[in-house]
């Protein structure tokens, strides 16, 4: 798996996971108004341009000023699945 | 053409605008409302009440719900702002479950969620399916407390920025409960910081009479101190039969009353029992009682004195009733025409009448004094006077009394003693009075007694002066740092060889009521009150000097002070 899919296949796991715990609208709807990030309705990931790290980054922010540092704690078990993607993002 | 389209991006921008201000009103309203409906509560449940209370006139939805962690079960209330069927409700509690378990990473089993439907109608026919819906979690103090859900039939109904809003709002409330939280966490540690150190025993226990907190000092009393882990039975054994705890927490939560019991015998100690109702929950106005305070006040000490007054008191009233009884005896004799003619018996009842009321006036006296120690209103009169002269005079005045009891009277005054200087000679003889008397009273047969006196300059060492001068005395090189900060004085010490002190009661030497003193003197055949020390002390404090006694048991002991110079 390169660079790209990898953040691909864990921004998409983000975006379900938030959605089990906040409802798929509004996950997929501040998702989706990520830059450099396109997500279909369904919540899948189309396409990441430019920085991987600053669009999982941006995502990640998205949900923390929504619901606050919480969100951190439940991305942990998802980022082990992905151990070459820098945890930076939940610190 | 132009101009419909014109007149279209106005209505558009009018409508966001006008949209943007409803929400701005309702997120102003929702709060105003929660910081009056909140005030120092920070129950969860009543910010959430507060929050979907108002949701209606902000937002649409059919259903409002909540999910909250509680001790081993999760509450799940929904409240229907519109009727809809069981199956709605049941796919909202499912999600609301999934959402829940996730953020917890825990599975929550069906049996633990307690639910509660309110508001419109449940429809008993299947038409309804969730067209809408978002949960908010619900974080206090970074911990997961629960989740609250707006749902509805219709879809794609909410927006991100009504959504956005409520987040806010609850995350504003959130947050005003855990500083709450963390002001009572706070005050919490700080209270339980107080109760670990007080002196007096401390016990909580709940309603269910749950032993909750004992601190050291109730540990100590109640002989738990080897128990980490402390239940009601214990608690109770530990106090005893004559003191039924169970009885006083159930009438004091009953009655919602303070019960004091006085004079409780504990494991040989006396205290003062207090149990007290607690109120409280997670809202301080709402007065219930959640569980009961035991404090346990040693009152030993309090009922040692009592006792000693009451020894004291009967001892004086002897004292007194001694010579009274002497005089009116006497008296009667007197009345008697005989007396009056045998000139011999005449002059021998005279003396005893002068010798009994001499010794009640001395008496009296000393009451006086102690008096006026207490009350800080006693007097010297200080003038130009010799010391050596009154040492002297003492030293004549007890030897035949000390000639009595075979013991060596001497004195041993330092020659740089001044010849005259500023103290009330009355007083100091008085206090030399008491310490020989003391001095005579306590030593054995053979022994020997030495009054001294010397010059001890500030700044010096009071060993080196003692050595220079010749002068033995039961004060060690410890106990001479009390002269370190002395100014010049003249140092007079009467220092006794014999049974000595024993170091509690050297602490107690100078104290009103000296239990030990009082029986030390009933030991050697005395009938002293014991108040002669305090008489010294009050003295010398009065003439700004020190008063201290060293000793070493079974050998001897040294009562000194000082007199500025």
């Amino acid at each position: 798996m390169d660079g790209k899919e990898e953040y691909k296949g864990l921004i998409e796991e983000i975006i379900s996971k938030q959605s089990l715990i906040l409802g798929p609208e509004i996950a997929i709807m501040r998702a989706r108004g990520v830059k450099n990030i396109t997500i279909t309705e369904k919540g899948e990931v189309e396409n990441i341009e430019g920085n991987y790290k600053e669009a999982l980054q941006n995502l990640i922010d998205q949900y923390v000023e929504l619901s606050g540092q919480i969100v951190k704690a439940t991305l942990g078990s998802i980022f082990q699945k992905y151990p070459n993607v820098d945890k930076e993002s939940l610190s | 053409m132009v101009l419909f389209w014109r007149e279209r991006a106005f209505r558009i921008r009018a409508s966001s605008y006008e949209a943007n201000m409803r929400r701005k009103m309702y997120e102003l309203a929702i709060l105003k409302d929660l910081s009056k409906k909140m005030g120092d509560s920070f129950d969860v449940e009543r910010v959430i009440d507060v929050v979907t209370g108002s949701l209606h006139q902000f937002i649409e939805h059919a259903t409002v719900s909540y999910m909250l962690l509680e001790k081993g079960n999760v509450s799940f209330k929904v409240y229907l702002e519109e009727s809809v069927d069981k199956n709605f409700i049941f796919e909202v509690r499912k999600r609301m479950k999934t959402s829940l378990e996730t953020l917890l990473d825990k599975e929550i089993k069906e049996e633990e969620i307690k639910e509660t439907v309110s508001g419109a109608i449940v429809l008993e026919e299947e038409k309804n399916k969730i067209g809408s819906f978002f949960n908010i979690p619900l974080v206090i103090d970074e911990k997961v407390a629960g989740l609250l859900t707006v749902a509805h039939t219709k879809e794609g109904l909410y927006k991100e920025e009504d959504i956005t809003i409520l987040y806010k709002i609850v995350a504003q409330a959130s947050q005003s409960i855990t500083k709450l939280e963390q002001v009572v966490k706070t005050e919490q540690l700080k209270l339980g910081a107080i109760v670990e150190s007080l002196i007096d025993g401390v016990v909580m226990t709940d309603r269910e009479d749950r032993v909750l907190m004992v601190n050291p000092a109730a540990k100590k009393y109640l002989n738990l101190e080897n128990f980490s882990d402390i239940d009601f039975f214990r608690l109770a054994n530990s106090l005893g039969e004559h003191f039924d705890v169970n009885t006083k927490i159930e009438e004091s939560i009953t009655f919602d009353k303070i019960i004091t019991e006085q004079n409780v015998s504990i494991n040989d100690r006396f205290f003062q029992v207090v149990i007290a109702p607690v109120k409280g929950g997670s809202n301080i106005i709402h007065d219930r009682i959640v569980g009961c305070v035991i404090v346990f006040h040693d009152t030993t000490k309090e009922k040692e004195s009592e006792k000693l007054k009451e020894e004291f008191t009967s001892l004086i009233v002897h004292e007194l009733r001694g010579p009274l009884g002497i005089i009116k005896q006497v008296g009667e004799v007197m009345h008697g025409e005989s007396i009056r003619t045998d000139k011999e018996r005449y002059d021998e009842y005279i003396k005893v009448i002068f010798n009994s009321s001499s010794q009640m006036l001395e008496l009296v006296n000393e009451l006086l004094d102690i008096s006026k120690v207490e009350s800080g209103k006693f007097a010297i009169s200080s003038r130009s006077s010799k010391l050596k002269s009154i040492i002297e005079g003492r030293v004549d005045f007890f030897s035949t009394i000390a000639k009595d009891k075979n013991i060596k009277l001497v004195a041993n005054i330092a020659e740089n003693i001044p010849v005259k200087f500023e103290f009330d000679p009355i007083r100091i003889e008085q206090a030399l009075n008491n310490l020989l008397s003391n001095a005579i009273r306590y030593n054995r047969s053979d022994g020997s007694i030495e009054i001294q006196a010397f010059v001890h300059k500030s700044g010096e060492k009071i060993s080196k002066e003692v050595e220079e001068n010749g002068i033995k005395w039961f004060v060690s090189e410890k106990e001479n740092e009390v002269f370190d900060d002395s100014a010049d004085c003249a140092v007079v010490a009467v220092t006794d060889y014999g049974e000595g002190i024993t170091e509690p009661n050297l602490e107690k030497m100078f104290v009103k009521f000296n239990k030990e003193e009082v029986l030390a003197n009933h030991k050697h055949g005395e009938k002293s009150t014991g108040l002669g020390l305090v008489i010294v002390k009050g003295i010398i404090e009065a003439h700004g000097g020190i008063v201290g006694v060293a000793s070493k048991p079974g050998e001897g002991s040294t009562f000194y002070f000082t007199i500025n110079i």
